[in-house]
């Protein structure tokens, strides 16, 4: 996978005995693999079998605190109120810790129903990143990169293996916000444009208010308002028999071939991503387990539910984004809001994905793109820590009921098997059966990764 | 690693070294040395190695001093502490334990410490080079340009102009035929949009089918036509902006908008509609702003054109001011060495290029250019404001704004006397408030005083206010940094920096920055341009008191620089064939492809030299080829041969790009408004947020919720802030601003077709052109003459007419049917394809 495009003609020809096998080459001509050229998204393998298919991304932005979630510190208890000077002091977690499961993880009570999890949680005590500033923190998450220009893990995903529904997008990102990077946080950079994430309800941000509600949303482009289906498909049968025509007059004519086929997958996607976005069709105790309807869960509860509709359908990659975790004044009351909005939305999608039989190749990934200290400041908050921080991950192959890594005795910095944000790039890719070194992409005369010339798997948290 | 390092150490060490060497020395050298060298060493680290591990060749003297991937020093004569070659021998550091298999015995490692204490005594002359090296040397796009003979053709009586012998020949070669010559008829469809990006209208086809003069002079008229029109610009004056990274705000991390980058667009759709020389116009956009002027007129336009240099993506809440200095340098010399010279320069900013032959010190050398230019961007951001002021223009421009400033910081100072002021009346009132008393009925004297004062500053205020002049207009730029010394800058950074107030650059060269760590400056290297064609001309000396864009302006445009010229030729065939001659458009490096037919490059870009830079004249001599004109018709035997094209065999279909699609479709619809619209609505925008840090896009709604996507007027103008670009050109693969694309990628994917099936612009020029169907004609045969010729600039055969016809199953269709009718053929192949 290192040729200018993955799917160079040669390229697309040799790779077709080991992955391709669901292209039909229907010509002799080798210029249909053009075919493939045309549509990154269909389906292959990676570079070897892979333990997840899919990724659901449950994005923390703004970075919750993890002495206050799922790293616990006693010492710091001890060590509470210990001033250190500008009105800031060392403090205990606001919430209280329990174990859960069998396995005895702890969690804070911000998270009761995510905690009933514990022996699927996969809880990576040790993160840390490069740079403690929120829009270059949030790239990096997405990007792997806080300084350039580069595709998001989700368009990685998609490029790597495309995607196993045509009649959907393969990276659909949902209430992403347009500041700290806008559309950089799911854009494809110099990646084939159609593994760029998808945008449901893109909303402004930047002032904390959260993403507007997801009831009646609908993408844009995926409806005609001024005819009926019957009479779009007949406008699309004279287009059609038009293209027809003049695929006939031609005899050879890939790329038109290629634009007749996208009709009929967009024709399909009308009716399907509607259908998908239209939660309310599920049942009502698939509903109340989201937490739908309830004013507190509601929104962040469709998303969830969505997303599970989403990969159920055969859509690679989903991110989910909620914010701000940012609190730099009264921690308690922001922390517990978003808590509340979240916690039951998550612990329903993690629940109904283990009742379909779908956790176990689905990788379900939840963080910010870093933590926060163990300290209060003078305006009851918390400041930025990139130094170590929490992500826990779900199903798709990794280990459940385990606490990885650590930080220090009070929580700040990362210090035992510290996993870098690279590590876990590299590991998310591994999981989907991509091997970070080798999923790379030619642009202006040298090899991209997601990883750059970092990362490394982090084969202690598999299963 | 850096020549001038070698330079010296030549000079220091081997010379002195070497020339003081006696026999023992060299004698300690064979004996003890080099056999351990060759047994333990040349398997992994001599040209001869199957892999060279880590770059590093120790078969030479210059070699093994100079040291590998690792960028230091692996002999250093005489300091055996420092000598990297030491510590790995030693197993000093456990990441570079040489040789890997074992320790070598200590007594061979005492000798070769006792080896680097007598300066490392090495006869082994001869240059130490990787073999990639050795082929960057003989790349081709790096050699001089040479005039090719032109080639024997078998069939004479094929080619009509040069550039067919140059195609003949390579097709002849692979046994390849041409296909047929395109009509008139799709002749005139294709050029029109090529050259202008709308389809000729009804009375231009038939005038140009119907023309009796020859085909030549025919198609020239229709080509000169095309090329004095406004559209020309605009269609590729857009391919330009995709070179330059054109945007109208910062992007990255703190979206901020750039309010006068409009100025920059509108001037490189006016440089290619007055056919500006190609030399010129890379001239201004690096240094328009050092350039002499006649008039005020050119003087702003040359300031203007500049701002090349500044509307790439900035990181503008970065922390670290030198790292968002070295940053922005970084895009400049990315879209500089890229857009005009298909190079990669900025891979070097970490370590030496690892394939062409840019030496970290050249990036270097280019950093000190462009960090000695200031950016005059009214952009700027509560943690960085470097980039904050703008450029004044028009007459009294200047005055103006430094009338404006004084102006401005007067009522700003009776601000305060006024804000005082309300503060003395208010706690008078709110006194009397708290005893009871109605300060309205009964003032006391004392407020009566406050009173006075508080009017009078008042009308001193709003006086101030109308004294401020009427802003001049204001251009995005660069222009030279100051002239400084370094201790009064530091001295200078050292107060604002605590004042939040910007530092704006001096004159300097910059450090190199080992690895491209902000903080580890090592040697500071002088300004100055590539290296890479030092053996066949240089650069005028850079003085101390400018920043050098001048120099490398002139080193750009030189008639011997060997990429500029091969660069843009390629790029216009690119625009013209839809594939250039080099298939890798903004990479002519090792990693770049090679040309289907270099001497043809070579020939084009002479002859574009001589004919004075013109790019009209250029494509206009591509455009009258007969290997241009060729139909789009497919030969199964060239066909298998040559899938891509790259034979020239026939016109290889394009795909239109989102503008072209978005344009064309209000053009048939009859609502497109060809008149350039009077700045961006990014200014429109921008002006509604005086405060330059509160244009943030995105941040409540600013920007996104305020422009209108529902505007007439051609796509090239449409509002492109990064992130913000409107979904018609996004589905269409619009380019990302923040790269240098010289060819886009033109992908099918269903989102085009959702775009085109349910839009508002689809269904509502669709309707619109069923209304001027209607109204044309009641016959149902000219109804579809008229629909066909404006959507397809041709009319539809036999069969067609009939699939038309059965969709409106025998009745006479309703506006309503019509509209779905034209839709569709929005939708259909043809009308997105240029054949």
């Amino acid at each position: 996978m290192t040729t200018p495009s993955l799917i160079s003609r040669r390229n697309a020809l040799q790779t077709t005995a080991c992955g391709f096998g669901s292209l039909a080459f229907s010509s002799l001509f080798s210029n249909q693999a053009g075919a493939a050229a045309n549509n990154p998204l269909l389906p292959r393998n990676g570079h070897h079998p892979a333990k997840a298919k899919r990724v659901i991304f449950l994005f923390m932005r703004g970075g919750p605190s993890q002495v206050d979630s799922f790293d616990y510190k006693p010492d710091l208890d001890k060590r509470h109120n210990e001033d250190l000077g500008g009105g800031r002091k060392y403090f205990q977690s606001p919430w209280k810790f329990k174990r859960y499961g069998e396995s005895g993880l702890p969690v804070s009570e911000l998270f009761p129903h995510t905690a009933k999890h514990a022996d699927d949680l996969c809880v990576i005590n040790s993160m840390h990143t490069d740079i403690s500033n929120h829009p270059q923190a949030i790239l990096q998450m997405n990007t792997g990169s806080f300084q350039f220009v580069r595709p998001s893990m989700g368009s990685w995903a998609v490029y790597g293996l495309g995607t196993e529904n045509q009649n959907l997008p393969g990276f659909i990102t949902i209430n992403p916000d347009f500041s700290a990077g806008g559309a950089r946080k799911y854009g494809c950079a110099f990646l084939p444009s159609a593994t760029a994430g998808t945008a449901i309800n893109q909303w402004g941000g930047g002032d904390g208010q959260g993403a507007p509600s997801l009831k009646g949303y609908q993408i844009p482009h995926t409806t005609n308002k001024s005819m009926t289906v019957a009479e779009q498909r007949r406008q699309l049968d004279l287009m059609q028999s038009l293209n027809r025509k003049r695929l006939d007059r031609d005899k050879i004519n890939e790329p038109l071939e290629g634009i007749i086929q996208s009709y009929e997958t967009a024709f399909r996607m009308q009716s399907t991503m509607p259908d998908l976005m239209d939660v309310e069709r599920e049942p009502k105790h698939i509903l109340e387990r989201y937490g739908i309807n309830t004013e507190t869960t509601d929104n962040f509860g469709r998303a969830c539910l969505m997303a599970r509709r989403f990969v159920e359908s055969g859509v690679r990659f989903v991110q989910l984004n909620l914010g701000f975790w940012d609190q730099h004044t009264k921690i308690v009351e922001g922390h517990q809001k978003l808590a509340d909005a979240s916690d039951q939305p998550v612990a329903g999608l993690l629940t109904d994905l283990k009742e379909r039989g779908l956790l176990e190749d689905t990788l379900v990934l939840w963080g910010g793109e870093f933590g926060r200290p163990p300290i209060i400041n003078k305006n009851a908050g918390r400041d930025h820590n990139a130094e170590g921080f929490t992500m826990w991950m779900a199903g798709g192959g990794v280990k459940g009921g385990l606490r990885y890594g650590a930080t220090d005795e009070l929580g700040y910095k990362a210090q035992e098997n510290k996993v870098h944000l690279h590590d876990l790039h590299a590991t998310i890719l591994h999981q989907l059966g991509l091997d970070h070194e080798r999923l790379t992409y030619r642009y202006g005369g040298r090899d991209f990764r997601l990883t750059d010339v970092h990362g490394s798997v982090v084969h202690d948290i598999l299963a | 690693m850096k020549p001038f390092h070698i330079v010296i150490l030549l000079v220091l060490f081997f010379g002195a070294g070497n020339i003081n060497a006696n026999p023992q020395a060299f004698d300690f050298f064979e004996k003890k040395i080099r056999p351990v060298l060759v047994a333990n060493c040349y398997e992994c680290h001599s040209p001869e190695s199957e892999k060279i591990e880590s770059d590093f060749l120790l078969n030479t003297r210059e070699g093994i001093r100079k040291g590998g991937a690792t960028g230091r020093d692996s002999i250093i004569p005489g300091d055996v502490e420092s000598s990297q070659l030491i510590g790995a021998i030693r197993y000093d550091d456990e990441n570079l334990q040489m040789p890997p298999e074992g320790m070598l015995p200590e007594a061979v490692i005492r000798d070769f410490e006792k080896w680097v204490e007598m300066e490392a005594p090495d006869p082994r002359d001869g240059r130490s080079r990787l073999p990639r090296e050795i082929e960057a040397e003989s790349h081709w796009s790096f050699q001089p340009l040479k005039k090719p003979e032109q080639p024997d053709v078998k069939d004479k009586s094929w080619p009509r102009d040069r550039i067919d012998f140059f195609s003949l020949a390579r097709m002849e070669e692979a046994e390849v035929r041409p296909v047929a010559d395109a009509g008139r008829s799709t002749l005139i469809r294709r050029v029109s949009i090529e050259l202008a990006g709308l389809p000729p209208t009804m009375e231009e086809v038939n005038d140009y089918v119907k023309d009796p003069a020859s085909d030549r002079e025919a198609f020239e008229k229709v080509v000169d036509r095309l090329m004095k029109s406004q559209g020309f610009g605009e269609r590729w004056g857009r391919h330009w902006l995709d070179v330059a990274r054109y945007a109208e705000s910062s992007g990255y991390t703190r979206n901020m908008l750039y309010p006068y980058a409009w100025r920059y667009r509108d001037w490189v759709i006016e440089a290619l509609n007055k056919d500006m020389p190609y030399d010129e116009f890379v001239t201004k956009q690096i240094a328009g702003d050092l350039l002499p002027f006649d008039s005020l007129e050119q003087r702003d336009d040359q300031r203007i054109s500049t701002a090349f240099l500044t509307i790439g993506p900035k990181t503008l809440n970065e922390g670290v001011p030198l790292l968002f200095e070295l940053n922005v340098a970084d895009d400049q010399i990315d879209a500089t060495c890229r857009a005009f010279l298909a190079l990669t320069a900025n891979c070097s900013r970490c370590h030496d290029h690892k394939y062409d032959p840019i030496p970290t010190r050249d990036y270097y050398a280019l950093t000190g250019i462009f960090r000695s230019t200031h950016h005059l961007a009214a952009t700027e951001t509560n943690v960085r404001f470097e980039h904050g002021q703008a450029r004044p223009i028009g007459k009294d421009g200047e005055k103006l704004h430094l009338e404006i400033e004084e102006a401005t910081k007067k009522k700003d100072g009776i601000q305060v006397k006024y804000l005082a002021a309300v503060k003395v009346r208010n706690e008078c009132r709110d006194s009397l408030k708290e005893k009871g008393v109605d300060w309205e009925k009964n003032p006391t004297p004392e407020l009566e005083e406050a009173e006075k004062e508080f009017r009078k500053f008042y009308d001193m205020v709003q006086a101030a206010q109308k004294a401020i002049p009427d802003p001049p207009n204001y251009a995005m730029s660069v222009k030279d940094a100051r002239i400084l010394d370094e201790e009064k800058w530091k001295a200078e950074f050292e107060k604002n920096s605590k004042e939040k107030k910007p530092t704006y650059p001096r004159i300097q060269n910059s450090p190199l920055f080992e690895k491209g760590v902000h903080n580890s400056p090592k040697d500071e290297v002088p300004r100055g341009v590539l290296t890479l064609f030092d053996d066949q001309f240089s650069a005028p000396p850079i003085s101390d008191n400018e920043s050098g864009r001048l120099q490398l302006a002139e080193w750009l445009t030189d008639e011997k620089n060997p990429l500029t010229s091969r660069v843009i030729v390629n790029r216009v065939w690119h625009h013209l064939f839809g594939i250039g001659l080099v298939d890798t458009v903004d990479n002519f490096g090792l990693l770049g492809s090679k040309p289907s037919h270099p001497e043809l490059l070579d020939d084009l870009a002479i002859e574009f030299m001589e004919d004075g830079w013109s790019v009209k004249r250029l494509i206009k001599r591509i455009l009258l080829s007969r290997t241009w004109q060729l139909s789009s018709a497919v030969d199964e035997k060239a066909q298998k041969a040559d899938p891509d094209g790259r034979l020239r065999w026939r016109f290889t279909p394009q795909r239109l790009e989102g503008e072209v699609i978005r344009d064309v479709i209000l053009f048939t619809g009859g609502n497109l408004d060809q008149k350039p619209p009077n700045g961006s609505q990014v200014l429109d925008v921008a002006l509604t947020q005086p405060k330059k840090q509160q244009r943030e896009i995105g941040r409540r709604d600013y920007y996104t919720k305020d422009v209108d996507q529902t505007v007439k007027y051609r796509s090239v103008y449409l509002p492109m802030a990064r992130g913000g670009i409107f979904d018609v050109l996004k589905v269409f693969d619009a380019p990302d601003p923040n790269l240098v694309v010289g060819a886009r990628k033109l992908t099918t994917v269903p989102s085009q077709a959702l775009f085109l099936m349910n839009s508002e612009l689809a269904t509502e020029q669709a309707a619109s052109l069923a209304g001027l169907v209607l109204g044309n004609s009641k016959d149902l045969n000219a109804q579809i003459d008229f629909v066909f010729q404006r959507i397809f600039s041709r009319l539809p055969d036999g069969s067609e007419r009939q699939t038309v016809k059965n969709f409106f199953e025998g009745s006479p269709p309703t506006e309503e049917l019509w509209a779905q009718a034209v839709q569709a053929m929005y939708c259909s192949g043809e009308f997105r394809t240029l054949y």
